[in-house]
């Protein structure tokens, strides 16, 4: 390891760590635990800081961003103190619900973007880097810390979602 | 257009205002002293395979800073604490804790900044300082030093001593100070001072650490700012 890796881990941290405090914070509600998430994600980050340097910046952010939630959720769980903001509910779409062509039809491209502002973030997350940036499930599932076969299932059910999101507001037959 | 494009077209024309709202900062975190020395160490044994002891250390740190905020808060002492010179001092099994009793100081910020004299070679390698807290990091050849300084507010504060029990310390008055052996020939020293505490710790041993306390001086660390 070089110099210009410490200089770019140090960047990293520079340019991160009040990001990523937010994140951690906003899942543990705890200025201190959040602290340790932030800590221990710049550890995780460090390990990985050959596949980090090599993405594009957007990318980058997401993807110490999914560090510091896995590692928020993790503490989180095991103090057991509440479940809302758990990443597994963020899928929690039933998964009979299919897409209805009509409503796909209907929608216009800003209906879509007001209804996509009240997907959870990792929706939006997943949904930006697969249909925006067209990454394969296969890199997205290294960018966001989880299983390429969850990555797809993730995307549909997002999808699904939105669906439901533009019923909600009223883009049905 | 199908549902797919729809969405990429939504999503291009929405996302830099989505990621600017929420991964923007609007309002900047102060981190605490614990992390800033956590964060401090880990970028300075970075490349050096050594394991993860200091990040280890600090979450067990900050965990018990948490309990002992809430004792302080609840006027309780949950801890069987006893005394060290002018800290109370509770030990765990694998982690204690300081925290000072009896002491206040009618500085809220941090008026003057000490640090090493730039005359002995030290080097400063990287330094973190707001109005209430310090920490400056120094180099001499392999010899690490970490300077911290910081207004004494609540009474609270907390250091690592998860690997040697805590001794006391006399530097400018009676037990004003405690002495860590941190081990693997690190040292670790606090003391009160000017209505500050102060942190001096490093691959130093304690008389060295003592020297080292006593030569701090008023620097100009703002211009720096």
């Amino acid at each position: 390891m070089g110099l210009l890796d410490k200089n770019f881990f140090i960047q990293i941290c520079t340019d991160y760590q009040q990001l990523l405090f937010k994140k951690s914070n906003e899942i543990l509600q705890n200025v201190t635990d959040a602290e340790d998430a932030v800590q221990e994600a710049f550890i995780r980050i460090e390990k990985n800081l050959d596949q980090i340097h090599n993405l594009p910046d957007d990318i980058r952010a997401i993807y110490c961003v999914n560090i510091v939630k896995n590692i928020s959720l993790d503490m989180l769980r095991k103090k057991k103190r509440r479940h809302t903001a758990n990443m597994d509910d963020f899928c929690s779409v039933a998964d009979s619900l299919s897409i209805e062509e009509t409503v796909v039809e209907k929608c216009t491209v800003d209906e879509i973007k007001k209804a996509m502002r009240k997907l959870a973030e990792k929706d939006y997350e997943l949904l930006y880097l697969y249909l925006f940036k067209e990454l394969q499930p296969i890199e997205i599932a290294e960018i966001m810390h989880i299983s390429s076969e969850n990555v797809r299932v993730s995307i549909h059910r997002a999808k699904k979602k939105l669906v439901v999101i533009l019923n909600e507001e009223g883009i049905t037959l | 257009m199908t549902f797919d494009e729809k969405i990429k077209q939504a999503i291009a024309e929405d996302h830099e205002e989505y990621f600017g709202e929420s991964y923007g900062i609007s309002e900047k975190h102060r981190f605490s002293i614990s992390y800033k020395l956590c964060q401090a160490k880990m970028l300075r044994n970075y490349g050096k395979n050594i394991s993860a002891r200091d990040p280890g250390s600090v979450r067990r740190l900050k965990y018990v800073l948490a309990a002992v905020a809430v004792a302080v808060v609840l006027g309780t002492t949950a801890f069987a604490a006893t005394s060290i010179g002018r800290f109370a001092f509770s030990k765990h099994s694998d982690y204690s804790q300081l925290f000072m009793e009896n002491i206040s100081s009618d500085k809220k910020i941090i008026e003057e900044y000490y640090g090493l004299p730039d005359t002995e070679g030290w080097v400063i390698t990287e330094y973190y300082a707001d109005e209430k807290s310090s920490l400056i990091l120094y180099d001499r050849g392999d010899t690490h030093i970490d300077v911290g300084q910081e207004i004494i507010d609540r009474g609270v504060h907390h250091i690592n001593t998860e690997y040697a029990d805590p001794e006391p310390l006399s530097l400018y008055e009676p037990n004003d100070g405690i002495y860590v052996d941190q081990g693997g020939g690190d040292t670790s020293i606090y003391w009160i001072y000017d209505g500050y505490l102060f942190y001096l710790g490093g691959n130093i041993d304690k008389y060295e650490a003592i020297n080292l306390a006593y030569s701090l001086k008023i620097i100009d660390l703002e211009k720096n700012l």
